[in-house]
């Protein structure tokens, strides 16, 4: 009656087979294998079963298996398609700055009459703030800081031109009287505020003109200033003078060149238009990086 | 170039290392393919996987067998194969043609300077090893192949297997033992050098 084999015999047999047992395994298996036929039996049957099967066909491959670029999804990639996303990055960046630039040239392109009402309004501030300065300090401060701008701002040309078409008398500050200005205190004359006021005819007038004059322009009169203003602008200019000659007169500084040679890059208007040459630039960016975007991807796709 | 070179130059993307490296090696991933499915056409595709999946993962590869990773991937693509047609309807394990007819010649078998009875002989053990083969279960199967069929030691074995040398010894002598069971069913048709001795008694 044949003996039926545990797994752990099989297992045994079949490490034995490939000579895969510790040297004491083995020596056991040995003495096992010259006593029991059984064993060897199922040894030899594991041994031609291995035999067959070592010495089955070898499949050989039907057709060669190499790999393409496209199998893998490999993309070969020329030098231009590096720059694909840089052209891509810079299209968009550019028509963003594009859109700053139409906003900002339409937005500043009112600033020649916003900027006259500000600064109206600027110089109403001013005022009551130095009045209040002035009564704050008292007679002794009144007579240290005197109005002295008082004198030198010109009305804008519109506030005369109201004023003049409402029948009304010319604004005390037009025609308020000159006060000397006390020699003590040379460094107030240089404050701003006769500046910004020096420049609003300017300003209000004409815009286009309205690029600041050399200083010596300004040295005697406001004819260089006044040139190329309307005629209502030269009377204030005259007053202005009038006003200067007496002020000089009276041994004092003239504040209002000073401060006018301050407030120069405040007043200025660009005579060109900045935002104007923004749009193009980025515009042309937009249209350079966009196109060589549209190449770099058709010849992608394709 | 050697073996490691190519490794080397395709971890850097170069493709046509990569396929000297599949020139060396497509006949052995092919033949266990095959041997898992049972099915040439199938094993074809899965061959093809095989070595794509291989070329995007070679940069895991951490040194050792290279032949032993490759077969790691391809029995992996096998038991997703194996997986996917349980799934599905059953497959037939001859090729069939267009008419349902099974074919009188596998491609594979044939060997142009064999005696035709050589070929029919070898034809019929083939067949009869493939149809022992895949009454194993794959795990068994894929043992049996990579260490009777293919030659690998246990240590390559377990690494194509990812599993212990315990876990090979085992899966191995319980498809020997089923292969011994199956084949005595063929007898007949193996040489007699393959016929066990008690045949002749009986």
């Amino acid at each position: 009656m044949k003996k039926q084999l545990s797994i752990r015999d099989w297992q045994v047999l079949s490490a034995y087979l490939d000579d895969n047992l510790s040297l004491q395994e083995k020596t056991r298996l040995e003495s096992k294998l010259s006593t029991d036929a059984d064993m060897r039996e199922a040894l030899e049957g594991l041994r031609r079963t291995r035999l067959l099967l070592r010495n089955s066909p070898q499949l050989k491959a039907p057709r060669n298996f190499t790999l393409t670029s496209r199998m893998v999804g490999l993309k070969k990639q020329d030098r231009a398609s590096r720059f694909f996303p840089l052209l891509k990055f810079s299209t968009v960046v550019a028509s963003i700055l594009f859109v700053f630039a139409l906003l900002g040239d339409f937005v500043f392109k009112q600033t020649p009459q916003m900027a006259a009402i500000q600064q109206r309004e600027a110089i109403v501030t001013q005022e009551s703030a130095e009045a209040e300065f002035t009564e704050a300090e008292g007679p002794a401060a009144q007579h240290e800081v005197p109005m002295m701008p008082a004198a030198t701002i010109p009305p804008t040309l519109e506030m005369m031109d109201a004023e003049e078409a409402a029948g009304k008398e010319p604004s005390p500050l037009s025609n308020a009287p000159i006060e000397p200005l006390p020699s003590t205190m040379p460094s107030l004359m240089k404050i701003a505020p006769t500046a910004t006021v020096v420049e609003m005819p300017q300003l209000a007038a004409a815009p286009e003109e309205s690029y600041p004059l050399p200083p010596e322009s300004y040295s005697k009169d406001f004819g260089g200033m006044g040139a190329g203003m309307e005629d209502t602008t030269s009377d204030v200019g005259e007053q202005t003078v009038e006003e200067y000659d007496t002020a000089k007169e009276n041994n004092l500084q003239a504040p209002v060149y000073s401060v006018t040679e301050e407030a120069e890059p405040q007043a200025a208007y660009p005579k060109v238009n900045v935002w104007r040459i923004l749009e193009i630039i980025f515009g042309g960016l937009i249209v350079i990086s966009g196109v060589l975007t549209f190449i770099l991807k058709s010849k992608k796709t394709s | 170039m050697d073996e490691t070179s190519l490794i080397n130059s395709a971890k850097q993307g170069d493709l046509d290392s990569f396929n000297r490296l599949i020139l060396a090696y497509q006949d052995l991933v092919y033949g266990h393919i095959c041997r898992m499915l049972g099915d040439p056409s199938a094993a074809e595709d899965i061959t093809q996987e095989t070595f794509i999946a291989a070329f995007r993962n070679i940069r895991q590869f951490r040194g050792g067998s290279f032949r032993g990773w490759l077969v790691r991937i391809a029995i992996n693509a096998c038991y997703d194969e194996l997986r996917r047609k349980k799934r599905r309807s059953t497959v037939p394990l001859e090729p069939m043609t267009a008419d349902d007819d099974v074919y009188d010649d596998m491609p594979w078998m044939i060997d142009p300077g064999e005696r035709p009875e050589d070929a029919l002989q070898r034809r019929e053990l083939g067949n009869a090893i493939q149809h022992c083969l895949e009454k194993l279960q794959p795990e068994f199967r894929a043992v049996v192949i990579l260490v009777d069929i293919q030659g690998m030691d246990y240590q390559e074995a377990s690494y194509s297997i990812n599993k212990p040398i315990g876990t090979i010894k085992s899966r191995l002598a319980r498809a020997r033992l089923s292969l011994r069971n199956c084949l005595q069913g063929f007898w007949e048709l193996l040489p007699s050098s393959f016929r066990p001795i008690e045949e002749g008694m009986r």
